[in-house]
């Protein structure tokens, strides 16, 4: 056995989530709170986006990954939070003790009062795609290239074709143009790229470089290094079709076609996880199945935007202080103390607010996917507006978002166009429900999808 | 004459038909709004990007990475790319130091976006 130590608020991940959610608990009043990072430097994802793009929202300015993190840690530094880096968390338990391995410490087990999950997410991976040929060297992620490239210094390849037209991918097309490699395509399944449109311009429009929509890659060639991919037009139900196989030369593939939530610890701890995002159940609080523990960021679900993430991080760094706060004010103290105002055993801001009366379910309609949160407590729903995001499931022009309480339809709201690449927010207001008391299910669905 | 670019204003994309006359634009199609418009305006007249990049830094496993500190004139990127390329920055370097005053006469500065010592 080893000593587990007590900390307020434990954080799972450095990367912008876990930053955002630290300085969140930091101000709320978390009495210590640990960050615990695998990596040797605080940052995540950030610290390989050397592009710009990121802080438009946060910052008002428009600045690289690197420079967005290099903010948050100078904040964490000047607020003496502690960071464990070089770190890897190997298990987390319900009753949140985590235990966690380092070169520098060894085994070590920390028993938290809240923790936030901040894990990120990873890229999908060749095996998930059956991409039928050869298993030759020279086939790679988008962001693991990203790495090589931007951190570690080297080029993978001289020649690429990307398949999947995801923004890690559009990206990296423009940084490998720009090291002097060629990019022969871009190759994308649907119709449409799950990329912004300032990158399609940006990153392959300004360097001439083809954008293949509705095809796929059939066949890989090479049975050391990749010499080659066999590219082909699909139909209407994503099939490839015979007879318009094109042959694209190249030493290295690149796959960009998504992102997923890395909930391995999650898992381990009993969090349930959702089919659609990948990630947590979390109610309006962000606060997960598992009563004390919060999600936040890619971990959560994939956003496209950091700001978003810092943003949403913010939320649970604050819910996780207070529900760490109000299990240390659960512990019988000596002295006397006002009344509290739930007499339960169990806090109320810890075992989640309306853990007597049954939360709100929220549920993805027609046209609608990966809803955040899934559960809303009936409090927090006349309380104060709830923000829900979710994803669009294909492009849709002239839409309707409807909001359904219990099968009324409680609001409606236009939009111009909505695109999978694009998460949507809508925030309900206590309002909507008026006429609507109580309410069990809340729908959001698209219409003239 | 005329051109096909696309709008990056939304996710709607939409492809807009310039017309050019004298190297400015008389008339854009094709844009649902009024941001397409003025979109055109800027890209067929001053297009600008934003520039990163990575200098590599003897011993060190990890390049420098480095931005213009504003977008620069599109038809700017090689040059300012071959100009990035020549640096050769001394160690240490703050994130935020400038690595070239003026990069490829834009009167434009490029920045460190990292630390690195």
């Amino acid at each position: 056995m080893i000593a587990s130590t007590p900390i307020d608020v434990l954080i799972i991940g450095g990367g912008p989530a876990g930053l955002a959610a630290a300085l969140a608990a930091k101000a709320a009043g978390a009495a210590d709170i640990l960050i615990l990072e695998r990596e040797r430097e605080l940052g995540g994802i950030l610290r390989q986006c050397i592009h710009t793009g990121f802080g438009l929202h946060v910052f008002k300015e428009e600045l690289t990954g690197p420079e967005y993190a290099a903010r948050y840690v100078a904040k964490i530094n000047a607020q003496g939070i502690p960071a464990q880096c070089d770190t890897t968390v190997i298990d987390i338990t319900r009753d949140r003790l985590v235990t966690c391995v380092s070169a520098a410490h060894g085994l070590e087990q920390f028993q938290a009062g809240a923790i936030v999950l901040a894990m990120g997410c990873r890229e999908r991976p060749r095996g998930s795609l059956g991409i039928p040929g050869a298993r030759s060297a020279g086939i790679y992620s988008a962001g693991t290239a990203q790495r090589f490239v931007n951190l570690d210094g080297y080029l993978p390849g001289r020649q690429f074709v990307i398949l999947g037209s995801g923004d890690i991918g559009l990206i990296m097309a423009r940084r490998l143009t720009f090291a002097g490699a060629k990019v022969e395509a871009v190759v994308e399944l649907m119709p449409y790229s799950s990329g912004l449109k300032r990158n399609i311009v940006q990153c392959l429009d300004d360097f001439a470089i083809p954008l293949l929509l509705s095809h796929t890659v059939t066949a890989i060639h090479g049975p050391e290094r990749l010499t080659g991919v066999t590219v082909s037009k699909v139909d209407a139900d994503l099939h490839p079709i015979p007879g318009t196989e094109r042959h694209f030369p190249c030493d290295t593939l690149l796959l960009s076609v998504g992102l997923i939530p890395e909930n391995e610890l999650s898992r381990g701890a009993g969090v349930d996880l959702d089919a659609a995002t990948g990630g947590p159940v979390v109610d309006d609080r962000l606060q997960t199945s598992v009563p004390g523990v919060f999600a936040c960021g890619n971990v959560l679900h994939v956003h496209d935007l950091v700001d978003h993430v810092s943003e949403e991080a913010a939320e649970a760094g604050r819910q996780a202080a207070l529900a760490a706060a109000s299990r240390r004010q659960a512990i019988p103290l000596p002295q006397p103390e006002p009344p509290k105002p739930m007499a339960s055993p169990m806090p109320a801001a810890a075992a989640g607010a309306g853990a007597a009366e049954a939360a709100i379910v929220v549920r993805a309609g027609d046209g609608v996917r990966g809803i955040v949160p899934q559960r809303i407590s009936p409090a927090a729903l006349t309380a104060a507006p709830v923000k829900l995001m979710f994803r669009p499931t294909g492009v849709h022009k002239n839409a309707v978002l409807v909001l359904e309480a219990d099968g009324v339809p409680v609001h409606r709201v236009k939009k111009r166009v909505l695109s999978p690449g694009e998460m949507v927010e809508l925030t309900i207001k206590p309002d909507f429900f008026a006429a609507v008391k109580p309410v069990r299910e809340l729908i959001v669905r698209c219409e003239n999808a | 004459m005329k051109r096909e670019i696309t709008c990056i204003g939304c996710p709607l994309g939409c492809s807009l038909e310039v017309s050019l006359a004298d190297g400015q634009v008389v008339a854009v199609a094709g844009n649902e709004c009024p941001r397409g418009a003025s979109y055109a305006r800027q890209e067929c007249v001053h297009p600008e990007r934003m520039v990163t990049a990575l200098i590599p830094v003897p011993g060190r496993t990890t390049p420098l990475s480095v931005r213009t500190q504003r977008p620069i004139p599109k038809d700017k990127i090689t040059a300012c790319l071959r100009v990035i390329a020549a640096a050769r920055p001394s160690l240490p370097i703050r994130i935020g130091d400038v690595i070239v005053p003026d990069v490829a006469d834009t009167g434009v500065a490029v920045i460190a976006t990292r630390d690195l010592a």
